[in-house]
């Protein structure tokens, strides 16, 4: 027979010998003490060895449970569960996104598109030169001889040629896209509406030349004092009517640049048709360069001509958009969405929890306070282990 | 739908319009001032909303501070009334109105809003304003605005002229107090018949010897052609420094015949 230590069979074995014997003598006492009339000593003698064979029970138990496999899983299940938890804590954290980011967006593009939630009215704009204005389906003026040039629905674009012409004000519904274009010495926007109207309201002073429509001979004006007119994309009676595509290209003023920082947009959009022999044009991106700078990582990520950039969900702070010989932007507010593709690497520029954490210094709260409840656990267990027999 | 199914979509209703349909009317959205006291927000229990607010201005501009009928600076209703600073304010005009009263002055940025009622006198007690801003009653610009509503930002402004005696409603002329934000070298306005054409009627009308340094006002006398009508009235000013005119400022005057609903 093998060692006992080594071999669990023969200590299993010895194990229910000593029970049976522990039931005989168990038996064999009751029977005496039922007889009654049995010799106190031999009584005794019973009671004694019944007690000596159950300590030799017991021990055998209590040294397989302190020798052998079932300590460390006994052991290890409470002490490794901080640890589980810390890392499913921060596997989660890194791998969720944090709903919104803030940034602080400073680029240069060729162009933009601002998707406009709400209504929004496009501030007073100076033109150096010529406005023209396509795609509207009304004009008001209280000049007699404007009014009279502008038969109803025929005339849906006019060119304004003036010493003081300033686009006074543009009022774009709510759900707007506007397209913002900075081309050499002047500006287009386009503006695409869901909803009508779209309002060009314009101002002339001075030396002007009006040409109604695409052949009309153009009207030569002289206004002392200042004139205004006023254009109209859809009808304001149904306001729930798309607009037609209206579209405003501004002469710059020399040096000069166009400021506008009275828009709120909810998404911007860097893309413009490449020039292309073909009838359906590829897309390609309007970025020249510029940073994006995300506050909750302190990330700064430099933007780069053709770089893809997508920002949704936009809660702006500040917008400031100058069109020069480019457009610059200088944006600042949090993103729901923001992608950022490089060739065919796209990735989403929102920091997970765990970065946003990093940043505010969390992590280090989180390991230590871990540590700390690991400890603790560790010395509450030992403390509890060695205090009972 | 079941009868007691109505009623109970009508209490929902009631019980969901009820709390704007009784205000019925709103403050303008100006930002609470952070430094002074009161700040603009709406007087508990009444149509009014009144108090300091802040402003940021960038762009130069010519803006209407009052539109009165009667010269602006001594309202007769102030000595006539035994309780001093309470004015009789009417309008001649259909439907609801907004009464704003602010400063003439740039300074302080001090605004009341309240209800008025086209062809009813409002008791308005400007102690509270006068003692807030520390400006006499001729400061006080006074403008009736047609509709409970605020207008569309970029929309025109329909305004009727606001009258402190019933005698002084019927006044063909009215004083349009303008400000401007830059120095300007001109000043001038004409007046025309709103969707018809300009006539020679409708001339501009150049102010003598109008100069004015940034935040300067000037009164405007402006003849009503008649009355009952609507009228486009257009003010221009060139700035002195490169002689570019400011955008217009464009009002239309509302009459008794043609308030908005």
């Amino acid at each position: 027979m093998a060692s006992p230590d080594f071999d669990p069979d023969g200590k299993l074995r010895e194990l229910r010998g000593l029970r049976e014997l522990r039931e005989q003598v168990a038996a064999q006492l009751a029977a005496r003490l039922a007889e009654g009339h049995a010799p106190l000593p031999e009584l005794r003698e019973l009671n004694e060895r019944l007690g000596l064979l159950d300590a030799a029970l017991a021990a055998p138990v209590k040294a397989a449970a302190h020798s052998t496999g079932s300590q460390p899983t006994h052991r290890a299940r409470p002490v490794l569960w901080p640890l589980v938890l810390v890392g499913a804590i921060l596997l989660l954290a890194a791998t969720v996104p944090v709903p919104s980011t803030p940034l602080t967006l400073n680029v240069q593009a060729s162009s933009v598109k601002l998707g406009l939630t709400d209504a929004a009215v496009l501030g007073v704009q100076l033109v150096g030169g010529q406005l023209r204005i396509e795609g509207f389906s009304a004009l008001e003026s209280p000049d007699p001889a404007l009014a009279q040039a502008s038969p109803g629905e025929q005339v849906n674009s006019l060119v304004v040629r003036g010493e003081q012409t300033q686009l006074r004000a543009l009022n774009l519904p709510a759900g707007t896209e506007l397209t913002l274009r900075a081309q050499g010495d002047g500006a287009t926007l386009t503006v695409d509406s869901t909803r009508s109207p779209v309002v060009a309201d314009v101002e002339m002073r001075g030396k002007t030349s009006l040409r109604l429509g695409d052949s009309a001979a153009a009207l030569e004006r002289d206004f002392g004092h200042s004139e205004w007119l006023k254009v109209m994309g859809g009808d304001a009676a149904q306001p729930g009517q798309r607009a037609p595509l209206m579209t405003l290209s501004l002469a710059r003023r020399g040096e000069s640049t166009l400021r506008i920082d009275s828009l709120r947009p909810r998404s911007l959009q860097f893309s413009e048709p490449q020039a292309g022999a073909g009838i359906v044009s590829a897309k390609g991106s309007s970025l020249d360069s510029g940073t994006l700078t995300l506050p909750s990582t302190g990330q700064t990520v430099a933007i780069n001509g053709g770089d893809w950039l997508e920002i949704d969900g936009l809660e702006v702070q500040r917008c400031e958009i100058t069109l020069g010989t480019a457009v610059s932007i200088k944006l600042t507010g949090s993103a729901r969405v923001l992608r950022l593709k490089v060739g065919d690497f796209d990735r989403s520029l929102k920091p997970s929890w765990l970065e946003f954490v990093a940043r505010h210094h969390l992590a280090g709260l989180l390991w230590g306070s871990a540590a700390l409840l690991w400890g603790a656990l560790a010395w509450v267990r030992k403390y509890f282990s060695m205090g009972s027999p | 739908m079941t009868a007691p199914g109505v009623a109970a979509t009508a209490l929902v209703l009631l019980a969901g319009a009820c709390p704007v349909k009784a205000q019925g009317f709103e403050c303008a959205p100006l930002v609470p001032s952070s430094a002074r006291s009161p700040v603009y927000r709406m007087v508990a229990g009444q149509s009014r909303c009144e108090g300091f607010f802040d402003k940021t201005v960038s762009q130069p501009f010519l803006e209407l501070v009052s539109l009165t009928r009667g010269l602006p600076p001594a309202p007769p209703a102030v000595g006539a009334s035994s309780v001093a600073g309470v004015l009789e304010i009417h309008a001649n005009a259909k439907g609801p109105l907004r009464l704003v009263v602010q400063p003439q002055r740039s300074n302080p940025f001090y605004r009341v809003d309240a209800a008025l009622q086209g062809g009813q006198a409002l008791s308005w007690d400007a102690a509270p304003m006068l003692k807030a801003t520390g400006l006499p009653l001729s400061d006080l610009g006074f403008i009736a605005l047609a509709g409970a509503s605020l207008a569309a930002p970029g929309s025109v402004a329909a305004v009727a002229p606001v009258a402190f005696t019933t005698q002084a409603l019927a006044e063909k002329r009215v004083y349009a107090v303008v400000r401007v934000s830059v120095d300007v070298s001109q000043v001038a306005w004409r007046i025309y018949s709103k969707g018809v054409a300009a006539t020679p009627a409708s001339a501009w009308v150049d102010m003598p010897g109008a100069t004015l340094f940034a935040w300067q006002r000037i009164t405007l006398p402006i003849e009503l052609p008649g009355d009952g009508k609507e009228w486009s009235v257009d003010v221009q000013a060139v700035a002195s420094n490169n002689s570019q005119a400011l955008p217009l400022l464009r009002f239309t005057i509302v009459g008794a015949g043609d308030g908005k609903p």
